[in-house]
């Protein structure tokens, strides 16, 4: 190292005549940081050798008896679906390893014994991270592990457990989404019958399933504002999912500019996904709606201080429309997006879809001729909608409604479940 | 340094000469190679981008948290809570050196370029846009007069050009543009009187860098990512490749056709030599397979995820890349060494084919569960014809015809014997793999260990330890069971690849047979006015004259002719060495060779020797007439030294049983490569010496001629010496008569100021067993013995025979010789001191001036 620096400072000559200026002084902070690095070891080991924890060692020892849980999360994006279920763990003194390959990813802050918590790395190696990951269970709610073209099932892991993130079934899902998993933790019974059809049509193994709930929905109940619209316009919430089943991307920005041409307020909220993977979109729909002033972006990630504003919800497959049916109560209109338009997906493999139904529970499902009129059903649904019926509706469809984390950590809990 | 950027400047340089050939214009193939390069760093920047924006993004997330816990606590417990911290993020502060891998990529290049610049002959005198000289500093600014200045141009505004850029580069720190300044400043008085062609190149470069950061200011806030569905396709069609790759069979093909490439390399290097693979498609098609592999790897890496599978997987290109760039940094230095590098390559790239070939017929090599015994054999017999193959290969002198498959056949039955016998020992309980894998490792190490061994332990007669490594493999291969120590086994023996090819390049050389006399220490400074040329005759097996008498043999024949001639025939004359070898290694060495090794001594005797180099750096011309068996091989330094070989050192293919034979005595003694052409070949006596005549009729250069004639020779090596051998001797010893009175006498004639030595390297080895008295007591050796084995002939026809007189006092040995010469040359007894020791071991005796010092050695 020594010989490596001074060769650096010694053809530095050489070195600096090329390179840009900005770049020519991270040369020295590096040989700095190189030392750091260095120290940072020493220290390191000195410590190792002079402290021999046995305490730790011994119970390190004792956790070895116990089922060992992996979380693996995708990022921050399903922070909201994760955290009920650590907090729940860590109160109930149980050791879990939790993998992200998000850096910020909120869980790694937490420092806590019970917690494992890892960045699995960037790029190429995460993937080979991710398939050291060992233990008895994986839970994730990442779909799609194991299947062509994504994240290969970890070898060393006994069981695979999906768990929902929105109030919707797996149709919305990518093809194959849990053939490789051993259990679902369902939001509620109503998604069995489209796994079950799946399984039967393919021909693969039977999982257990079990209706948990939805962890992601009482997260969002929790942070639930009660802040109500106090412009006398209305106040209009457009969620659109991402993808090819995104109501942007079918129906264009034609009806938000007629919509904007009334009296109401719009907020626009876009799927978090799409601000990070479809930028390009996302800047040319802001362009096309820059200059309407009733028009507002939402790009935060929780979505309760538009919810709570909102009179209406205009939206397409997303679950948003559930989120804010369940949780605030208050009527949605959804923008049918046609089969034809969404291939690649379990909906193909699906004969009839539940949460479509649903549609017409929580509201009017619009088709792009009924659209043109949007105006008119708006009107309309304000005066048919009914609060009670909605609130049974929901009880009737998510189970463990508040409190679905404490059932989640239950059934992980004991081994007799898994068998 | 320079050989590690070789590649680097080889590209550049190439690149230059093609713009050169292509404008015609020293100055602007300059620019062009400045814009070329400036563009290649460019993208080669933004394409490592990504590591220094992933320090950025972790220590942005890292910071605050640190500074969290150094408010809070202190000592040991900060320390582990960093400690935590760092291993939650999977971080190291190591890793924030990858902030400088743009950097690094670049640094090559930045050198090459700056070597070549700074030193292109090319550039003398060559101006270009009103600068004067290339290879100067410009000194556009002059004034002669009371006030006489002149000031260069060029660094000025490189130096401006860099102060501006310092300005330009979006979002740039105050502290960061500070620095900057101060760099370009220092670049500045560096510089200063550096070539003006080496300023030209970068300040192009900085015009293009000034340009880019133009650019980035001007688009910095419009960056936008239009990609985004193309990225998503590729790394749709990435997961897609990987899973095609992750498919056993597909890796087991792949293998096979890296273990192709790389035989082909070394078999196109074997047949055209290293200068080839430096050709620039050569050394792409070289940094393909690198490149190649390294994917491959990465992909092995990313499929078998485990960190010990990480490791085996590093280790397999470890030993397939390693032994590749440590030949290519080598290059024509070390022959030896990179003959047994290739020989390392060739058996992993066997290794690899072998394992491949398992593998694309089977899922995986580790889950072979058994093999059908056909398998297995074609197993063994592959593996044990691989060596056979490569020796072969190197000594296509040794085989022809049939002999090429009697030799695979020795080697293929030798497997099948092994195979069986460890069937049999198995007696059913193994499987047929294991039977296999220990055949095949059995087989392989039977021919290759040796070689290995005798690379290492030189030419040791003892084979205690080979024999140890044998059994220790043996009980190793059987006690392999599991999965798991199969993967340690395999480990280990790539591993010990490893070591071996690195070892070569750290071995001193005095182990390693070569090239010691290379080294300009072993170099005499000794210069002489004399212009006699030098004839040294060695007739092979010629004795003194006390040997004649032990022998019974009559000197009158030889008397007469030494006479004739006016030859000073010595006496009690003797050799440090018993062998021609060692003898003749220690007459030009000036030295006892016999701890040389023969491939050195060869080395010697082929011209790379301490008397070579005195006489050539006295304006001498050698020649060497000399058969291929005292030359071997000869490398490229030591071809250099001499004028011309006769006979040519071109090889032939002939068939002979004898050939054949003496090939697979070798490998067994360890020797990977033989070139004893010339021991039977073509040139026939007659030939030889009408050779010597030619040369003897060559004027105006001083010549050194070294010939070394087969006449008499030595006993044939039987182990008892009966009538008829020798009688066929004597009829030898007077051919040699014959041929000395040949050679003196056209040698007289044609150059009468000639200095002609004629000797024997040693004695006739007429008595006793006939060879070198192995199986005998020293109390029974006796110095008639000796006399008979090292008792040789020194008669040398001195031009000056007064002069000779005050130096040859003291002549005894063979390896005084030249001692004596040198100081007759320069007519100075300084150099008499160079005579070496006196005393000879060897037969299990000391001798030292006729008397057995000691009988106990």
């Amino acid at each position: 190292m020594l010989v490596f620096t001074l060769l650096l400072f010694l053809l530095s000559g050489v070195l600096y005549a090329y390179l840009d200026p900005g770049t020519g002084t991270a040369l020295i902070n590096i040989v700095i940081s190189g030392f750091v690095a260095i120290g940072y070891g020493m220290k390191e080991l000195i410590i190792r050798l002079i402290r021999k924890n046995k305490k730790e060692l011994k119970e390190k020892k004792k956790r070895k008896n116990q089922i060992s849980i992996s979380i693996f999360s995708e990022g921050k994006q399903y922070w909201n679906s994760y955290r009920a279920i650590i907090d729940e763990l860590i109160k109930s003194k149980i050791v879990f390893y939790y993998y992200s390959i998000d850096i910020e990813d909120p869980a790694l802050l937490i420092e806590n014994e019970f917690i494992n918590s890892k960045f699995l790395r960037y790029g190429i190696s995460s993937r080979a991270k991710f398939m050291a990951i060992k233990g008895d269970i994986l839970l994730t709610t990442t779909p799609n592990i194991g299947a062509e073209g994504y994240l290969p099932r970890p070898k060393n892991i006994k069981r695979m457990i999906h768990f929902f993130h929105s109030v919707s079934d797996i149709s919305i899902y990518k093809k194959h989404s849990l053939d490789f998993y051993d259990e679902v933790y369902m939001a509620g019974d109503f998604q069995k019958k489209a796994i079950r059809e799946i399984e039967e049509k393919r021909g693969i193994k039977t999982k257990k399933l079990t209706p948990l709930g939805l962890p992601y929905l009482d997260e969002l109940l929790k942070g639930k504002v009660s802040s109500r619209n106090e412009n006398p316009n209305k106040t209009i919430l457009i969620g659109s999912s991402w993808g090819k089943k995104g109501l942007l991307n079918y129906y264009g920005t034609g009806f938000i500019k007629k919509l904007a041409k009334g009296d109401v307020n719009i907020i626009f909220r876009p799927h978090p996904q799409s601000l990070k993977s479809e930028k390009s979109l996302i800047e040319k729909y802001k362009r096309e709606l820059k200059n309407i002033p009733n028009i507002c972006w939402d790009e935060a990630i929780d979505p309760n201080p538009s919810m709570s504003i909102a009179d209406l919800l205009i939206s397409d497959t997303s679950s948003l429309r559930y989120d804010y049916a369940f949780i605030y109560c208050k009527p949605v209109i959804t923008l049918k997006i046609p089969l034809s338009a969404m291939p690649g997906y379990e909906r193909d493999d699906i004969s009839s879809i539940l949460i479509d139904e649903a549609g017409r529970e929580i509201g009017y499902v619009l088709n792009s001729e009924e659209l043109i009129d949007i105006e008119k059903y708006i009107l309309k649904i304000n005066n048919e909608f009914d609060v009670v019926r909605m609130k049974n509706l929901r009880d009737s469809i998510v189970s463990n409604y508040g409190c679905s984390a404490a059932a989640i950590v239950q059934q992980l809990k004991f081994k007799e479940n898994y068998e | 340094m320079n050989k590690i950027l070789y590649p680097f400047i080889l590209i550049i340089e190439n690149l230059y000469n093609f713009l050169y050939t292509s404008t015609n214009n020293f100055g602007t193939s300059l620019i062009l190679l400045s814009i070329i390069t400036s563009i290649l760093m460019f993208s080669l920047k933004s394409f490592f981008k990504k590591f220094p924006e992933r320090e950025i993004q972790i220590q942005a997330v890292l910071q605050p948290q640190i500074d969290k816990i150094n408010k809070e606590t202190t000592g040991v417990e900060k320390h582990q809570r960093i400690s935590n911290l760092y291993k939650r993020y999977s971080y190291h502060p190591i890793l924030a050196l990858r902030a400088a891998i743009p950097i690094f990529i670049q640094l090559p290049f930045l050198f090459a370029a700056y070597y070549i610049l700074n030193n292109y002959e090319a550039f003398k005198g060559i101006s270009f846009l009103g600068i004067k000289d290339l290879s100067r500093p410009d000194l556009l600014l002059s004034h002669s007069g009371i006030i006489s200045f002149s000031i260069s141009l060029l660094p000025v505004l490189m130096t401006t050009i860099n102060i501006c850029s310092a300005f330009l580069i979006p979002k740039i720190n105050k502290k960061s543009r500070n620095q900057s300044i101060v760099i370009a400043l220092f670049l500045f008085v560096l510089l200063y009187k550096s070539s003006s062609a080496l300023l030209i190149y970068w300040t192009v470069n900085n015009i293009i860098f000034a340009l880019g950061a133009i650019y980035l200011r001007l688009n910095y806030n419009k960056s936008i990512n239009y990609n985004y569905q193309n990225t998503l396709s590729i790394k749709y069609n990435y997961n897609k490749v990987i899973n095609f790759i992750s498919k056993k069979k597909v890796r087991g093909l792949l293998r096979i056709y890296f273990a192709l490439l790389v035989l082909y390399v070394i078999f196109s290097i074997e047949l055209t030599g290293m200068s080839l693979i430096l050709m620039p498609s050569n050394l792409y098609f070289f940094l393909f397979i690198t490149i190649s592999f390294l994917i491959l790897s990465a992909i092995t890496v990313i499929e078998n995820h485990t960190s010990k599978q990480t490791i085996t997987t590093l280790i397999y290109l470890l030993v397939l890349i390693l032994p590749l760039i440590i030949m290519f940094c080598l290059k024509n230095y070390y022959y030896d060494r990179t003959i047994y590098l290739k020989y390392y390559l060739y058996v992993t790239a066997w290794v690899y084919f072998f394992t491949g070939l398992i593998s694309s017929k089977h899922k995986s090599i580790n889950s072979v569960k058994n093999i059908n015994y056909k398998s297995a054999i074609s197993v063994v017999f592959m593996f044990s014809l691989s060596p056979a193959i490569y020796l072969a290969r190197m000594n296509p002198d040794y085989l022809s015809g049939v002999f090429y498959l009697i030799f695979f056949a020795i080697f293929a039955i030798f497997a099948l014997i092994v195979y069986s016998f460890v069937r049999y020992i198995a007696n059913g309980q193994f499987l047929n793999i294991r039977v296999a894998m220990i055949a095949s490792l059995f087989a392989f190490l039977l021919t290759s260990l040796p070689i290995i061994r005798a690379y290492y332990a030189g030419n040791n007669t003892n084979f205690i330890d080979f024999s140890l490594i044998l059994l220790a493999t043996f009980f190793l291969t059987i006690k392999i069971k599991t999965k798991k120590q199969f993967n340690v086994v395999r480990i280990f023996g790539l591993s010990l690849i490893i070591v071996l090819s690195i070892s070569l390049i750290f071995i001193p050389s005095e182990t390693l047979n070569k090239s010691i006399e290379v080294s300009s220490n072993n170099k005499l400074e000794i210069s002489f006015s004399g212009s006699n040329s030098i004839y040294l005759l060695v007739y092979d097996g010629s004795m003194n004259e006390r040997t004649y008498d032990i022998l019974n043999i009559e000197t009158n024949t030889i008397k007469s002719l030494f006479t004739k001639f006016g030859f000073k025939w010595y006496k009690d004359t003797y050799s440090l060495g018993s062998t021609s070898l060692e003898s003749m290694g220690g007459v030009l060495s000036i030295s006892n060779a016999n701890l040389f090794s023969s491939s050195h001594l060869r080395d010697i005797y082929a011209g790379n020797s301490k008397v070579n180099r005195v006489f050539n750096s006295n304006g001498y011309k050698t020649y060497k007439i000399l058969n291929n068996y005292l030359t071997g091989s000869i490398n490229d330094n030591t071809r250099k030294l001499v004028e011309e070989y006769y006979p040519s050192k071109e090889k032939k293919i002939i068939s002979e049983l004898d050939f054949f034979i003496v090939l697979l005595r070798g490998i067994f003694q360890g020797e990977l490569k033989f070139d004893t052409e010339g021991i039977v070949g073509d040139h026939t006596i007659e030939r030889i010496q009408a050779k010597k005549r030619e040369l003897t009729l060559k004027d105006g250069e001083k010549k050194f001629v070294v010939n070394h004639i087969n006449f008499p020779g030595h006993t044939g090596n039987s182990g008892s010496i009966n009538e008829r051998e020798k009688r066929r001797w004597m009829e030898r010893l007077k051919m040699s008569y014959k041929l000395m009175q040949e050679d003196f006498e056209n040698i007289t004639k044609n150059d009468p100021q000639a200095i002609i030595i004629a000797i024997g390297d040693h004695g006739p080895q007429l008595t006793g067993d006939g060879t070198g008295l192995k199986n005998w007591n020293r109390e029974d050796i006796t110095t008639d013995l000796i006399w008979d084995r090292i008792g040789t002939m020194i008669a040398i026809r001195w031009p000056d025979k007064e002069k000779a007189s005050k130096f040859d006092q003291n002549l005894v040995l063979n390896q005084d010789i030249f001692p004596v010469l040198f100081s007759y040359l320069s007519d100075d007894d300084q150099y008499l001191s160079l005579k070496p020791d006196r005393t000879f071991k060897g037969f299990k005796i000391i001798f030292k001036e006729g008397h057995l010092i000691n009988n106990i050695l």
